[in-house]
């Protein structure tokens, strides 16, 4: 009886993770030290496609989110979770003019194609992830990075099928590397 | 909520009493009870809650937008629970039905029928709703209003492209003139330029974007904006470029880049960058005509995503009411019919006997009155129960002292009912009777006297009495059985029992044999102790003297009164004889029974007799048809030798009278009422037996010789009642003379008690 009840959760819960879609991926991601701080560089392949694509055309704008991690590893206990970011951009398309938009935290640029505002979308170059007054004594760090589109928020009537189906989970897979101390 | 539901009736709030049942476990059901309803109620108003907000969060509204996500999974796992509460229900009240609990089916019933009046309005309201809803959406989009936003956008975008083509040619004209002025005098004359054509922003670059010049009617924005390494790269390929664009502080602007026009080819080549402000009236209208358009694309886009998240909303709405509603019906019924299921233990508790059965009242409602007089009832069958017992115990004391009472009554006490049944009977009754008296309860008279033939006299007294209605009779009853003659002196009486309405007949009697016996022979010794006395002693010197006067007088008498003398001396010499062996015989017959038993070969001793006989009267014809192999019995042969020498001699007497005399003596073995017996009949040819005299033959005194004393027979009847046997007289049927029977006992190894011959009570 309980394994019949909890079928139905699992159900739900294999539904709303789905398999995520193949669309973004991390080509490169790489940091370097510079006066004041690590810097971080990524690049990141995006390839929108299907629903996605009509929904961007037909008026929806898509919410890219960067997410960035830095644990501290630790010889007997789990990694410490040292700095947790997050880069966010909107990619919208505009009728009048018939431009994409992307807007984030360094501005808001207009491409005619919609290849060349991805290709802007997926270049992060010298985005300070960690200063100095970040280090503390931390020997052997590790950064995580990822690239997902936010369906939390899709307009509303989009949100539920975005939750049940993996064409809208568009995400990549947890990038690594190896924070060097210069 | 099932599992501690069904559970609680007969605990829930039972008042305190010898048979109240509530207990901890009652009072944590309901607990649990209420904490589920608690739990249910508090899902139930969150789940609206959040419902509403969803589909406040789906109208747009920016308070609840970012809960939409949360609230969704949220609702689903709501759902998800009533569900479960829903089947633990379902499953319980299938378990319980299966089980033929009190109350589960009328259970059943009430949630079918909540259910079927809940969810069939919701189903039709649900479908109306589904079918207006896409009416709705659809109706928002029509293809004209569509149209006219397509006609507006493209009105505004020709409207802007008039500008843009002028702007281009304005600004290709400014680049000519730029073209033919020296490098060193354009940071000079650039604001003038600007200021000509009208742009907001004018740039002079190289083509690799190396910024020659730039003038800006902006004073605070002393950085020049730049175009992208795309729109460059065009017009590094001799295109020039002219779009609308946004920059970060005004609003819609042109945007305009074209190649200077370069005499020499040399020369390494610049580009003019301008930004053209529009108007702000046109700026705003092409901003609403594009949010309008963008707003009215999305949402067409996203119509049937619409249509699917409503009908999400209005299906979970719908989920959650029936849910609800089946939940709600699953706890109306099981509170509804807690009571009847209350009240149906209660009565199965009633029905096996348990009075003290105590139900919580559930309300002033009629199922409380219900309930209440169900209380009410069981409280009276328990004081009438306890009444009953008292009078019970009582009764049970009275007749135990009744039982007692006759149990130690030597008379024998039975009672019939009004079908002639032995109801009851003491023990005495059974000793006297010599029978199994409780094996006989239940029986009627008939059966009783079927099964012992020897009661069968009695049997048919009762029966006379009973069927002639005598209310109150006594009689004396005389059976012959084994003991011999007993003689019974039964009382009856008819008693109505008022409680049953029924008429019982009450027997009493006694075994006055032994009474009679001893009356009997307190008279014959009163009356030999008075021959003795009076008769008796005088009859000695009446003897001697009358000796004594013949043996004086008879020399000195004359001769003629010698004969004389000697002939009245000689009378009364002898008759004083006759007279001292009446005496004796009365003696005898008075005389205390003093047996010597023995075992006798009755066929030997009756040869013996006989042979006497034939000797002593051989004119008299004697036969003897002896059964062979008879067994010996126990007796007193001399008194037996006796007994057939009383009867073969009054048998003589008897033939004397008649010309011939023919004698027979035959012995059988016959059995009755359930004793064997060894028969005699000693038959004459004789003159038979007056009737006068018949039924007191074997009376004293009673006798038709003139001689006789009439002792003979009465000797012979007491001698053989002795013995436990019987005497019978009667006269032959077929043809003249008398037979005498007599039946003497055979004692061997029997179970059956029966009665003792007087020679084996005296013993005792």
């Amino acid at each position: 009886m309980k394994g019949r009840f909890l079928a139905l959760p699992a159900l739900f819960l294999w539904l709303c993770a789905g398999a995520a879609a193949e669309g973004i991926t991390v080509e490169r991601v790489s940091g370097r030290w510079a006066e004041t701080g690590y810097l971080l560089d990524a690049r990141v392949n995006f390839e929108l496609d299907g629903d996605v694509l009509e929904a961007l055309n037909h008026g929806v704008d898509l919410n890219i989110a960067f997410l960035v991690r830095v644990k501290a590893e630790r010889r007997w206990l789990w990694d410490r979770l040292g700095k947790r970011d997050a880069i966010n951009f909107k990619l919208g398309r505009r009728p009048l003019s018939n431009v994409y938009v992307v807007s984030g935290r360094t501005g808001r640029r207009q491409f005619d194609d919609l290849g060349n505002a991805l290709k802007y979308l997926g270049t992060i170059d010298d985005h300070l992830l960690l200063d100095n007054a970040e280090l503390n004594n931390e020997q052997h760090l590790t950064g995580l990075f990822r690239a997902r589109l936010n369906v939390d928020n899709l307009p509303p009537p989009l949100r539920p099928v975005s939750f049940i189906s993996n064409k809208w989970q568009l995400r990549s897979p947890w990038r690594q590397w190896t924070i060097r101390r210069p | 909520m099932a599992a501690v539901d069904h559970q609680a009736a007969m605990t829930r709030g039972a008042p305190p009493g010898p048979a109240a049942r509530a207990g901890g476990s009652g009072l944590l059901e309901g607990g649990a009870r209420r904490a589920m309803l608690a739990i249910g109620v508090l899902l139930f108003c969150f789940m609206l809650a959040s419902l509403l907000i969803m589909s406040k969060a789906l109208q747009n509204s920016a308070q609840f937008d970012q809960l939409y996500s949360g609230l969704l999974i949220f609702n689903a796992l709501g759902l998800l629970i009533l569900v479960t509460l829903i089947v633990a229900n379902l499953h319980s009240l299938l378990r319980q039905t299966r089980q033929k609990a009190a109350g589960a089916r009328l259970t059943v019933r009430l949630v079918a029928m909540f259910v079927i009046l809940a969810v069939t309005p919701a189903l039709i309201l649900y479908y109306f709703s589904l079918d207006f809803l896409h009416r709705g959406i659809d109706s928002w989009f029509d293809l004209r209003v569509e149209q006219a936003l397509d006609d507006s956008l493209n009105l505004s975008r020709l409207a802007l492209d008039g500008r843009m083509k002028e702007i281009l040619k304005q600004s290709e004209k400014i680049a000519e003139e730029i073209a033919m002025t020296d490098d060193a005098l354009i940071p000079l004359e650039i604001d003038r330029f600007r200021a000509r054509s009208g742009a907001g922003d004018l740039t002079v670059m190289e083509k690799q974007g190396a910024i020659i010049a730039s003038s800006s009617a902006d004073t605070e924005n002393f950085v020049p904006d730049s175009p992208d390494e795309t729109v460059l790269f065009q017009v590094r390929q001799g295109n020039s470029y002219i779009g609308l664009d946004t920059t970060k502080n005004a609003g819609l602007s042109i945007r305009v880049v074209v190649n200077v026009p370069e005499p020499d080819l040399n020369a390494g080549g610049r580009i003019i960058h301008a930004l053209y402000p529009v108007t702000q009236k046109v700026n705003e209208l092409a901003d609403s005509v594009q949010s309008a358009f963008a707003q009215y694309q999305e949402l067409s886009y996203l119509r049937e995503q619409l249509k699917l998240s409503f009908i999400l909303i209005l299906t979970m709405v719908l989920l959650f009411s029936i849910f609800s509603a089946v939940w709600a019906a699953f706890y109306s019924a099981r509170k509804l019919a807690a009571p009847i299921r209350d009240l149906a233990e209660g009565t199965k508790a009633v029905a096996k006997g348990d009075y003290h059965t105590r139900l919580l009242v559930p309300g002033n409602d009629e199922l409380g009155f219900l309930v209440a007089s169900f209380n009410d009832m069981t409280r009276k069958l328990a004081s009438a129960r306890d009444a009953a017992r008292q009078s019970q115990n009582e009764a049970e004391v009275q007749h135990k002292y009744l039982e007692a009472v006759l149990g130690r009554l030597s008379s024998g006490v039975l009672v019939l009912d009004s079908e002639k049944r032995l109801r009851t009977a003491n023990i005495s009754c059974g000793e006297i009777l010599g029978v199994e008296i409780n094996q006989l309860t239940g029986l009627s008279l008939s059966r009783i006297g079927q099964r012992y033939p020897r009661l069968e006299k009695l049997r048919r007294r009762f029966q006379a009495r009973l069927d002639a209605g005598d209310t109150d009779w006594g009689e004396q009853v005389a059976l012959f059985g084994a003991g011999g003659q007993q003689i019974l002196m039964c009382r009856g009486t008819s008693i109505v029992l008022a409680r049953e309405e029924v008429s019982v007949h009450v027997i009493v009697f006694d075994d006055i044999t032994a009474l009679l016996q001893g009356q009997r022979d307190a008279a014959w010794g009163e009356m030999a102790r008075r021959l003795a006395h009076e008769i008796k002693n005088p009859l000695t010197p009446i003897q001697l003297a009358a000796e004594r006067l013949q043996h004086k007088y008879h020399r000195a008498s004359p001769e003629d009164r010698e004969e004389m003398l000697h002939r009245l001396t000689t009378t009364i010499v002898n008759q004083v004889e006759t007279m001292k062996a009446m005496v004796n015989t009365f003696s005898e017959y008075a005389r205390p029974p003093v047996m010597e038993p023995e075992r006798v070969d009755l066929n030997l001793l009756i040869e013996e007799v006989a042979e006497l006989y034939k000797s002593a009267a051989p004119a008299v014809s004697i036969t003897l048809d002896l059964k062979q192999d008879l067994p010996p019995i126990t007796a007193d042969p001399r008194k037996l030798r006796q007994v057939f020498n009383n009867l073969l001699n009054n048998a003589l007497e008897a033939g004397r009278r008649a010309e011939s005399m023919a004698l027979s003596i035959a012995t059988s073995r016959v059995s009755e009422a359930a004793m064997d017996y060894i028969e005699t009949r000693i038959r004459d040819s004789g003159e038979g037996i007056s009737e006068d005299i018949i039924a007191t033959l074997f009376e004293p005194y009673v006798t038709t010789r003139r001689q006789g004393t009439g002792l003979g027979l009465a000797i012979v009847k007491k001698t053989v009642e002795e013995h436990g046997g019987q005497v019978l007289a009667n006269n032959n049927a077929d043809g003249p003379g008398a037979c005498l029977t007599i039946r003497l006992p055979i004692f061997e190894s029997r179970s059956v008690a029966r009665p003792e011959p007087a020679w084996r009570r005296n013993a005792v």
